[in-house]
């Protein structure tokens, strides 16, 4: 392996050891207010900085959340910068994944009402990273102007069939599968163009075990919230060659949404759940991206396999606090919030 | 060392507890055993409740001490003037009086902060001739002042399409004030625009009127009044506390001395109708401790040797002398000996000195440290002070030996030519830099590591013969095999390779002091239990011989690791060297006055940067090389009540 992976290794991980700990998450899980939290957080190796400036007092939720999350873009950013390597472009998959947030966020707007601040939802400091012209974009108020605002990137291609969709018409959940078809393209597309042997394998599996739990799980919400009918959820899912299709159709054909479950926990992927975990199907997601995280992490000797492990476990770290933060403000049981969280 | 101690049982009947209570307190140096070891060996001893009703009213003066800005006294009592409840009383009603005058003090605090806030933002518009109260009123214009964090500022840019002008002023502590206006029409989705990014909305107090001049003076003023109400307020506070001072200092004394009361009677075990205290009194004081019951009926001292009682282990108490007391700091962050072990101040105070001076020889930069540890000590409480000043002069003495003084070889030339006068031939200090050095001095080095390596392991033999631990004395890497083997490998190779004898190294001294003592460091678990009368083999001697010979392999190992570690020694005498000759060179690039310049700074750069490091890596070479060898530091610390 070259220097410079074992030099990026050494960040990641100088990174990851500064990320919270389970005795962090003991602690924030005792706190009960906001600003506890980020008082917290504030004599945090990780969050100090981001925080320092700001009165703990004045921090409600949702300014807290967005502080997190801006910590963790940076640091992605700090080691996407300090890359000089030729598989550069593998790792820009974190940043193929925001912009990606950011169109669905309009997308979204053009859905709900009119007062839909948009801004307010989208990662805009990241806009100097993207191709994307961020000011134009937030002009857009429906598909058609927002293909045109999306000149000179791959995404006015993608998107230009849908560009006649009136934003009544719109079926947010297509536009979902196809992003998340985009992502794992890319990674499929970029794993296969620079790397080989069993660093190529393992990079994949960790994507396809990814893709089929996030299979699984649509297939649950569409049957239970949208009840859309069992081909059309077959041509909704992301292909993935480890799970043979009968399999897949068998599952589709659950009629009861509950069952999922359990056919979930028999495919193979519930030894990674804990029987306390099991309480929301989304977190068998989570768990499953933390022990590919966790494995790689420690493990590993490749700069992207390592990498990659850092963008889930940030991610989920992320998630955590975010489940904290909501839980202190809805009052949530201590406890309850400790099932949401993965670490 | 270690303070020799005994344990001592204070008896007396249930009813003088108290007034044996009130004079145990103002005795010092008793370290009480856990009574609840008593208690559950011994059937019908009870020990009392550790309730401290003083505390709670303690933290209260603590509070009335902040409200009212005066320290009291706590003052030595003979006898009590008042009760629990009176002196609680005092305290709840004082404190409410108090709590109410602070409270205003408080709201004023707050109000000088708003308008102070007003006043900023108000002379950010100081060339505004518009009146405040013109603007306010205006029909069509929403006008809002205020903070805007800096993060989210650069969020504005996207919302270049809406109707509204944003005017920043300032940026300070992570905010920018600034204000924004827009018309009535839009105000509801621009005030939403803004609450999403946190603006803070300052307002300017409805007595502001006028241009930015006249609310300057305004608010100014408004803030001088309500600060000369403070200062008004916190002078009857003052005032307050004075008149009752005296009863302050007294009630604190008197809870002080209660609690410390209470604090004893934790430790107090009562058997029938008498009560004990048990606890170790170091031998010196032994006496001063009789002397202080003395006269007193109906109470009957116990004085028994430390180990007398095999429920409590004694602490320890480390006793040292001026030059060795502040390294007992890095002994104690490492862990505490235990009563019977041997105390490493002495040798870590020997060995920190001696490897920092060599790491760090320099005769102005040890001086200038010395100074510094000194300066540092008299002004702050810092641990590492007095270290500092003593290892400087180790520092300054190898800084003789090189014969360099911030970093200048010719400051110390005289010095060598009237050594060289006196002993009758040339004398040259030490060169690091040399190429006939170079090997010489990292030899040496490893030299003074293996005599450092040796010390250690003779003192752990010695201290396992002094707790009666043969095995380890006899067999262990650390003991006498591990002594005889490494001495003699190392005093071989100094004779061998150094003074020229020949057949060191021959067939009978290498069996008798390699072979035989690494069969017994080998078999030193066997040898030990069956020292003990157990089975040598209990599990079998395949798994042992397994076993055995991979820890054998890491023994011998550790022995070369730990020796070339001290190969560091020579290392950073080396860089110190070369940094200094960096130094030199730029100087001499600059020249002039700018070489002074280059001279200073470099040396403080050295002194900081390297300074440390060799700070470190001897603590390192301590812990790492010595310690394990000879150190545990599984004992407690000798903690007396008082």
């Amino acid at each position: 392996m070259s220097f410079v992976g074992n030099a990026l290794i050494t960040k990641i991980k100088t990174i990851h050891a500064n990320d919270l700990k389970l005795e962090d998450y003991q602690e924030l899980l005792k706190k009960r207010s906001i600003s506890d939290v980020a008082l917290y957080l504030k004599t945090h190796s990780s969050y100090k900085e981001i925080l320092a400036n700001i009165p703990e007092a004045s921090l409600n939720r949702s300014r807290l959340e967005g502080l997190i999350k801006r910590q963790k873009f940076d640091r992605t950013i700090k080691l996407v910068k300090f890359l000089t390597l030729k598989d550069k472009s593998f790792y820009s998959i974190s940043l193929i994944h925001m912009e990606h947030e950011v169109i669905l966020a309009m997308i979204r707007s053009f859905i709900s009402s009119d007062e839909y601040d948009v801004v307010s939802q989208i990662p805009y400091y990241f806009d100097r990273y993207s191709k994307i012209d961020f000011v134009e974009l937030t002009k857009t108020n429906d598909m058609e102007s927002l293909v045109a605002a999306l000149k000179g990137t791959r995404y006015q291609k993608m998107l230009r069939s849908y560009a006649r969709i009136k934003n009544e018409e719109i079926r947010y959940y297509e536009f979902e599968s196809l992003f998340e078809s985009d992502y794992y393209d890319y990674a499929f597309k970029q794993i296969a163009f620079n790397y080989k042997g069993k660093l190529r394998l393992s990079l994949e599996n960790a994507f396809k075990a990814r893709i089929e739990m996030e299979n699984m799980i649509k297939v649950y919400r569409l049957k239970k919230f949208y009840g859309v009918k069992d081909e059309d959820i077959k041509a909704i899912l992301i292909p993935s060659t480890r799970i043979i299709e009968k399999k897949l159709d068998e599952i589709i054909a659950i009629k009861e949404p509950a069952d999922i479950l359990k056919a979930i926990v028999a495919s193979g992927i519930g030894p990674y759940v804990d029987d306390k975990d099991q309480i929301y199907l989304e977190y068998f997601n989570d768990h499953l991206r933390f022990h590919i995280a966790q494995k790689f992490m420690y493990y590993s000797n490749a700069a992207p396999a390592v990498f990659l492990a850092y963008t889930f476990l940030s991610e989920l770290e992320v998630e955590n606090l975010t489940h904290i933060i909501e839980g202190i403000r809805y009052q949530i049981d201590e406890q309850e919030i400790r099932t949401m969280l993965v670490f | 060392m270690i303070s020799k101690l005994k344990l001592v049982n204070i008896t007396t009947p249930e009813e003088h507890l108290d007034k044996l209570l009130n004079n145990f307190v103002t005795f010092s140096g008793f370290h009480a055993v856990d009574p609840n070891r008593i208690v559950s060996t011994v059937h019908g001893a009870k020990a009392y409740e550790g309730v401290n009703p003083c505390e709670p009213l303690i933290n209260e003066l603590h509070e009335i001490e902040t409200f009212v800005g005066l320290k009291f006294e706590t003052k030595k009592i003979a006898c009590f003037t008042s009760t629990l409840d009176e002196n609680q009383a005092f305290i709840e009603e004082t404190h409410k009086k108090i709590t109410i005058k602070y409270n205003e003090i408080k709201k004023y605090e707050e109000e000088i902060k708003t308008y102070q806030e007003a006043l900023y933002q108000v002379r950010n518009i100081e060339d505004m001739q518009t009146p405040f109260e013109d603007l306010f009123k205006a029909r069509f214009v929403a006008l809002r002042f205020g903070k805007l964090p800096v993060d989210l500022a650069d969020r504005l840019r996207f919302y270049e399409q809406k109707p509204f002008i944003f005017l920043p002023f300032a940026e300070k502590d992570g905010v920018i004030w600034c204000l924004y206006m827009t018309t009535v029409e839009y105000k509801t989705e621009i005030d939403n625009i803004f609450t999403s990014m946190y603006f803070e909305r300052i307002h300017i107090p409805n007595f502001v009127h006028g241009t930015s001049d006249t609310a300057s003076v305004a608010l100014s003023e408004e803030i001088a009044r309500l600060e000369s109400q403070i200062t008004t307020l916190k002078t009857e506070l003052h005032d307050f506390a004075l008149t009752t001072e005296g009863r302050f200092d007294e009630t604190m004394g008197e809870l002080q001395f209660l609690s410390d009361i209470y604090k004893a009677r934790a430790h107090v075990v009562k058997l029938g109708e008498r009560v004990t205290l048990t606890g170790f009194v170091e031998q010196r004081q032994i006496k001063k401790f009789e002397q202080h019951f003395k006269g007193m009926a109906n109470i009957e001292i116990q004085i028994q040797d430390a180990e007398a009682d095999k429920r409590f282990s004694p602490p320890t108490k480390l006793t040292n002398n001026w030059f060795t007391r502040p390294f007992q700091f890095f002994v104690e962050m490492y862990g505490v000996p235990s009563y019977h072990d041997v105390d490493p101040t002495l040798m870590v105070a020997l060995t920190y000195s001696l490897l920092f001076g060599i790491m760090f020889g320099d005769l102005g930069q040890g001086l200038l440290l010395s100074l510094i540890g000194f300066l540092l000590g008299k002004f702050t409480k810092n641990v590492l002070a007095p270290i500092i000043t003593r290892v400087g002069f180790f520092s300054a003495f190898f800084g003789v030996v090189y014969g360099e003084t911030f970093g200048q070889t010719g400051f110390l030339k005289p010095f060598y030519l009237w050594l060289s006068d006196i002993f009758g031939r040339e004398i040259h200090p030490i060169h690091a830099m040399d190429n006939s050095m170079t090997m010489n001095l990292l030899l040496a080095t490893v030299g003074v590591g293996s005599t450092i390596i040796l010390t250690a392991i003779i003192i752990n033999t010695y201290a396992k013969f002094k707790t009666k631990k043969y095995a380890d004395a006899l067999f262990s890497s650390n003991g006498l095999s591990g002594l005889v083997f490494y001495g003699f490998i190392m005093v071989g190779i100094v004779l061998q390779m150094l003074l020229g004898f020949q057949n060191v190294f021959n067939p009978v001294t290498i069996i008798l002091f390699i072979v035989i003592p690494i069969i017994l460091i080998f078999l030193k678990e066997p040898l030990e239990r069956k020292l003990n009368h157990h089975k040598m083999f209990p599990d079998g001697i395949g798994g042992f011989l397994i076993e055995g010979i991979f820890e054998l392999f890491e023994v011998v190992l550790s022995y070369v690791t730990n020796t070339l570690s001290f190969l560091r020694v020579g290392g950073f005498v080396l860089s110190h060297a070369g940094m200094m000759l960096v130094v030199a060179t730029l100087m001499q690039m600059t020249g002039g006055a700018g070489s002074i310049l280059v001279m200073i700074l470099g040396n403080l750069f050295v002194m900081g940067l390297e300074g440390l490091i060799v700070g470190i890596q001897v603590l390192r070479l301590e812990f790492y090389e010595m310690f394990s060898r000879y150190f545990e530091g599984d004992g407690n610390i000798f903690n007396p009540l008082f």
